[in-house]
C-alpha cells in the first residue's frame, strides 16, 4: 500500500492544527458472478479506496473520511475538519492509546491473505461457478429456481498515528453459495441456502449446491406445533445468535452507557458454570486472527468468560478512559467455546431423544439492557433421536442469562468458514410458542 | 443539462456518450451511468456534551449494462474518461455479442420529476455550533422528564446527495437529495433494573428539520417508551388476535407483503405472491400503497435511480393484488411500465426493486372498537425490526412494547416479544381497519441486499390470529 500518501495525510492533519491524529487508508476489491438456473445473471466488479482521519484537536475529537484521494482535495477538507472539531465541547477521554499497549515487533504471517488474489483469471472463477451450477439435478419437478454465486473480496488497511504506530493488514475471502427455491403445498415456495468460504482460492470447495437443495427440500411440509417448554438444539449455523448478545453486552459502549445486562459483571458467575469462552487471535490460517485492533492495541489470547463469569470488557481507549479502566481490545477476534457433552447436533439429538433442532432464525431481537430475547425459529421436531418433521412459524423467547444456565451440551462441530468458531449448542426448558 | 453537475463530476456529455457506447459494445440492451456526490455529517451527544463530530465524502460513478434480465455492473471512484471506459468494458461483459455497435442518441432529453424534498435552509449554511444547541436542548428536555433517567445519547445526521444520470435511451437527469435524521436514546434505572428506549425522526429536509416542537415530541416519546418497560413483562405466548396500533405497525406491510410484491422475486417465481396478480388477496375494503411522492418523506423519490419519475403505486386496490413494485428489468419482463421502484444504496450498487413509503389507507372502524372486540389478545405499537422469508411467506417483527388486551380493554404492559405470521394468511386475516392512518417518520432502513431509506404507515388494524412469542 502507498505509505507515502498516508504519511503525507497525517502530516497535513497535524499541520492543519490537530494535536494528535490517526489516518487509515483502506483499499478493497470485490468480484461477483451469479448464475440463475445455469445462466449468468449478474457480474459485478469494484475497486474502492478511502482515507479516514481521526483528529484530536485541543482536547476535542472528530472523524472525517473521503474517497477523493488527491492531496489538493483533502488539504482544504482537513483544515475545515479541524475548525469544526474546535467548536465541540472538550472531551478529555479522547486520546490515542497508551503507547505501551501497541502491538510491537515482527508480525508473523497469520495467513489471512491469498498472494495470488490479483492473478486469478476471471475464467477460473467462472469455471468454478459453472461446476457448482451442475451439482443439482434439475429433473426434480419441485425445483423452481437455483441461484449460484461466486464472490471474492480483498481488503487492505494501513493505519498510522502521530505516536508512531504503523500497522498494515490484508485479508482475502473467497466464497461459493447456492440458494434453492422449491414448490411447496399451495402457494408456499420454501427457500434455503448453503455456502462455503475460505481465505485462499485454491482451497475453496465445491459441494454447497447439494447441501442447499437438501436443506430446502427438508423444509417441505413444515408446520407449527404446540407451545411449551422444549429441549432445543441450536445448529452450528445459527448458534451464534445466543453468543453475540454476550459480546455486545461486554462492549465498552454498552457498559459506559449502563445499557448492558452484564454491567458490573467481571468475575461474577452470571451465565452458569458450563460456559467458558476464550479468544485465540494468533493462530495462523483462522479467519479473524489478528495481531492488533483498529487502534493498534495488541490482541492476546485470553478468557472472555470463565465458568460463567465474564473476565474482561472490550474497551477501546475512549471507553477505558471514560470508565477509568485500562484499555483491552475493541472486540473479540476468534472466540472458542469450551466443549462438553455431545460433539455434534446429531449426537445431541441421539442423547436428548425428543426436542427441537433449530436450523434457522427468522427475525427477532435481544434487549441489550436486560438480556430478554425473542426470535422467530425454523427447524425440526426430533423424536427418539431422529428428525420427525420440519417446523416453522414459531418463536423462542427468554433471557440470555437464564438460557445459559440451562445449557446441556456444547459441541465441537463449528464451521471452519466462520470467524466465530461457534458449534451446535443445546439448552433445556426453553419457551417456544406455536399453536 | 445543468452544467454545474457536469463540472462537479468533471465530465462532458460527449465523453458520456462514448462511455455508454463502450458499455453496449458487446450487445447489451440498455446502459446507464449514475454519478453520485454525497456529503454527510454527524454530531453526537454523550454524557451531556456534544463531543464528537464526523463527516464523510463519497464520490463516484456506477456503470450498468442490462442484457435481457441479466446485469453487468462496475463502479469507479475516479471519473476520468479512462477509468469510466475501463468500468464500462467490465460491465459490458454481461452481454455476449462482440463488436456490436449501438447508436447512442445525439441529444439527451431531461427526465422531468417533481421535487418532493424542497429545502428552505441548506445544511451547509449552518455551523456546528448552531446544530449543537439543538442537541443540548434535547438532552435537557429528556432529563427533565424523570429522575430515573441516567444516560442520554443523541445523534444528528444530515446529508446531501447530488446525482447526475445518463442512459443509452438518451435520457438524463440531475437530482438533489437531502436527508436529515435525529435519534435519541435514554437509559433509565429503577431499583437496580435498567431499561432503555429511543425515539427517532427522519425527513428529506434542510436545517428547518430542527425545531422546538420536534424536540418536545421526541423527548416525550423516548420517555414514554422507556418508563412503561418497568411495568412490562414478556407475556404468555401462542396464537392470539393482535391489534396493531397506527403508525409503526406499517412494518407489517413492509415485511408481510411489501417484499413479496417486489417484482424481482416474482419474476424469478420465488415469491409466495408470484401467481396472485389480479386476484383477491384480502378484504375488498383494503387498499395498500407504496408511495414515493410524500413531501419530505424519508422514502420519497423525485426520480428513481434508473430515471423513472417518483410515483404512487397501489399494490392492493379493493383487496385485489393490483401491481408489483417494478424496476426497468422486471417491468420489461412483465410488459408493463416501471413503477419507479428502481433504487440503490449508492453508486456502488446496481438498482433493484425497493419499497418507498408503504402504508395502508384508512378504513372506517375506530381503534377503540377494534380493541373492544378482543377477549384475549395483545395490542402492539412499538417495534424495532422485522424480517420475511419471501417464498414461505413467513414474516416476523420485534415488539419493544405493547399491552395485553383482556375482555376488550388494554391491561398489563408487555415487552420484548417477537411476532410471527404468514403474509397471505395475515393479510386475509385482517378483520378490521381503523380510520387513523399515520406515517411513522422514524429512521426506517431496509436491508435487502443493500441499505435503503424507507418509511411505513398504517391505521390501527385487528388481525384475527398471529403467533406471539412469550413464556409458558
Amino acid at each position: 500500500m502507498d505509505k507515502l500518501i498516508v504519511q503525507q495525510a497525517l502530516e497535513m492533519a497535524l499541520r492543519a492544527g490537530a494535536d494528535q491524529a490517526r489516518v487509515v487508508l483502506t483499499e478493497s476489491s470485490l468480484n461477483t458472478y451469479s448464475l440463475l438456473d445455469g445462466e449468468l445473471e449478474r457480474l459485478q466488479h469494484s475497486l474502492s479506496s478511502s482515507l479516514y482521519f481521526q483528529l484530536y484537536v485541543d482536547g476535542r475529537y472528530g472523524t472525517f473520511s473521503t474517497n477523493r484521494m488527491e492531496p489538493g482535495d483533502f488539504d482544504k477538507y482537513l483544515r475545515e475538519a479541524v475548525e469544526s472539531t474546535r467548536l465541540l465541547a472538550p472531551d478529555p477521554c479522547r486520546t490515542l492509546p497508551p503507547k505501551e499497549l501497541y502491538f510491537e515487533g515482527e508480525a508473523a504471517d497469520l495467513q489471512q491473505d491469498d498472494p495470488a488474489y490479483d492473478n486469478i483469471a476471471p475464467e477460473a472463477k467462472r469455471e468454478l461457478l459453472e461446476k457448482l451450477g451442475t451439482e443439482i439435478d434439475r429433473s426434480d419437478k419441485r425445483i423452481i429456481s437455483v441461484a449460484n454465486e461466486y464472490e471474492d473480496y480483498r481488503e487492505r488497511c494501513l493505519t498510522i498515528d502521530s505516536q508512531g504506530f504503523c500497522g498494515e493488514t490484508s485479508g482475502t475471502l473467497f466464497s461459493l453459495s447456492t440458494e434453492c427455491s422449491v414448490k411447496g403445498k399451495g402457494d408456499v415456495r420454501p427457500q434455503n441456502f448453503w455456502y462455503d468460504s475460505t481465505m485462499f482460492f485454491d482451497t475453496l470447495p465445491l459441494g454447497c449446491g447439494k447441501i442447499a437443495l437438501e436443506r430446502t427440500l427438508g423444509m417441505l411440509g413444515a408446520k407449527k406445533i404446540r407451545s411449551g417448554k422444549y429441549h432445543v438444539i441450536l445448529d452450528r449455523t445459527v448458534a451464534s445468535k445466543v453468543v453475540s448478545p454476550i459480546f455486545t453486552a461486554l462492549s465498552g459502549g454498552a457498559i459506559q452507557q449502563k445499557n448492558s445486562f452484564l454491567l458490573d459483571s467481571i468475575g461474577k458467575n452470571l451465565l452458569g458454570e458450563k460456559l467458558t469462552i476464550t479468544d485465540t487471535p494468533h493462530l495462523p490460517g483462522l479467519m479473524g486472527s489478528r495481531w492488533f485492533d483498529s487502534e493498534g492495541l495488541a490482541t492476546k489470547e485470553q478468557d472472555i468468560i470463565r465458568a460463567g463469569a465474564p473476565q474482561a470488557y472490550f474497551l477501546t481507549t475512549y471507553f477505558a478512559n471514560k470508565l477509568e479502566m485500562a484499555p483491552t481490545v475493541e472486540s473479540v477476534s476468534v472466540p472458542n467455546l469450551e466443549p462438553f457433552g455431545a460433539t455434534s447436533a446429531e449426537e445431541m439429538m441421539a442423547n436428548i431423544g425428543r426436542g427441537i433442532l433449530i436450523t434457522g432464525f427468522n427475525g427477532g431481537n435481544t434487549n441489550g439492557a436486560t438480556g430478554d430475547f425473542s426470535f422467530g425459529i425454523e427447524g425440526y421436531l426430533f423424536e427418539n433421536g431422529k428428525i420427525s418433521h420440519p417446523i416453522k412459524e414459531m418463536n423462542m423467547t427468554g433471557n440470555i442469562l437464564s438460557l445459559w444456565h440451562n445449557v446441556t451440551n456444547i459441541g465441537t462441530d463449528y464451521r471452519e468458514c466462520s470467524r466465530w468458531r461457534i458449534p451446535s449448542i443445546s439448552f433445556e426448558n426453553v419457551d417456544l410458542s406455536g399453536m | 443539462m445543468d452544467k454545474k453537475y457536469l463540472d462537479l463530476f468533471n465530465v462532458q456529455e460527449g465523453q458520456l456518450r462514448e462511455v455508454l457506447g463502450i458499455a453496449l459494445q458487446r450487445g447489451g440492451d440498455y446502459a446507464d451511468l449514475y454519478f453520485e456526490y454525497t456529503v454527510s455529517n454527524e454530531l453526537s451527544l454523550r454524557d451531556g456534551e456534544v463531543n464528537a463530530v464526523s463527516s464523510n465524502i463519497d464520490y463516484g460513478v456506477g456503470i450498468r449494462v442490462v442484457s435481457g434480465d441479466k446485469t453487468g455492473f462496475a463502479f469507479t471512484e475516479q471519473t476520468t474518461l479512462a477509468e469510466m471506459k475501463n468500468a464500462a468494458r467490465i460491465a459490458a461483459q454481461i452481454a455476449t455479442l462482440p463488436d456490436s455497435v449501438t447508436n447512442i442518441p445525439a441529444a439527451f432529453t431531461p427526465v422531468k420529476g417533481t421535487n418532493y424534498s424542497p429545502i428552505l435552509s441548506p445544511w451547509e449554511d449552518h455551523t456546528v455550533t448552531e446544530k449543537m444547541g439543538w442537541l443540548t436542548s434535547l438532552n435537557e428536555k429528556v432529563f427533565a422528564k424523570d429522575s430515573r433517567i441516567t444516560k442520554v445519547l443523541e445523534r444528528l445526521t444530515d446529508s446531501n446527495t447530488k446525482i447526475l444520470f445518463y442512459n443509452s435511451l438518451g435520457e438524463s437527469f440531475t437530482d438533489e437529495r437531502p436527508m436529515a435524521a435525529l435519534v435519541v436514546t435514554c437509559v433509565m434505572e429503577e431499583n437496580g433494573r435498567i431499561e432503555s428506549s429511543s425515539s427517532s425522526r427522519s425527513f428529506r429536509m434542510g436545517y428547518e428539520f430542527l425545531n422546538e416542537a420536534l424536540l418536545d415530541e421526541m423527548a416525550q416519546e423516548a420517555y414514554e417508551k422507556g418508563v412503561i418497560l418497568f411495568q412490562a413483562t414478556q407475556p404468555k405466548g401462542g396464537e392470539m388476535p393482535v391489534v396493531m396500533g397506527a403508525g409503526g405497525s406499517g412494518i407489517l406491510l413492509h415485511e408481510a407483503i411489501g417484499h413479496a410484491f417486489e417484482a424481482d422475486f416474482n419474476r424469478k417465481g420465488t415469491s409466495i405472491f408470484s401467481d396472485k396478480l389480479g386476484k383477491q388477496i384480502c378484504d375488498k375494503s383494503i387498499n395498500i400503497v407504496d408511495d414515493g411522492t410524500l413531501m419530505h418523506n424519508r422514502g420519497s423519490v423525485n426520480i428513481d435511480d434508473e430515471g423513472i419519475p417518483g410515483q404512487k403505486t397501489y399494490m392492493v386496490k379493493n383487496g385485489i393484488l393490483n401491481s408489483y413494485l417494478h424496476d426497468r428489468i422486471s417491468a420489461k419482463f412483465y410488459n408493463t411500465a416501471s413503477t419507479g421502484n428502481g433504487r440503490r444504496e449508492s453508486f456502488r450498487f446496481m438498482p433493484i426493486p425497493r419499497m418507498r413509503a408503504t402504508y395502508m389507507e384508512n378504513g372506517n372502524c375506530r381503534e377503540a372498537d377494534l380493541i373492544a372486540e378482543v377477549k384475549n389478545g395483545i395490542y402492539v405499537d412499538n417495534f424495532s425490526n422485522g424480517q420475511v422469508q419471501i417464498g414461505a411467506g413467513d414474516f416476523t417483527f420485534y415488539v419493544k412494547s405493547g399491552y395485553l388486551i383482556e375482555n376488550g380493554k388494554l391491561t398489563t404492559p408487555i415487552k420484548d416479544i417477537n411476532i410471527i405470521g404468514n403474509g397471505p394468511e395475515a393479510l386475509a386475516d385482517i378483520i378490521g381497519v381503523a380510520d387513523n392512518n399515520r406515517i411513522d417518520n422514524g429512521t426506517w432502513t431496509c436491508g435487502k441486499e443493500q441499505y435503503c431509506p424507507v418509511s411505513c404507515g398504517m391505521p390501527s388494524v385487528l388481525i384475527k390470529q398471529l403467533t406471539v412469542g412469550g413464556v409458558n
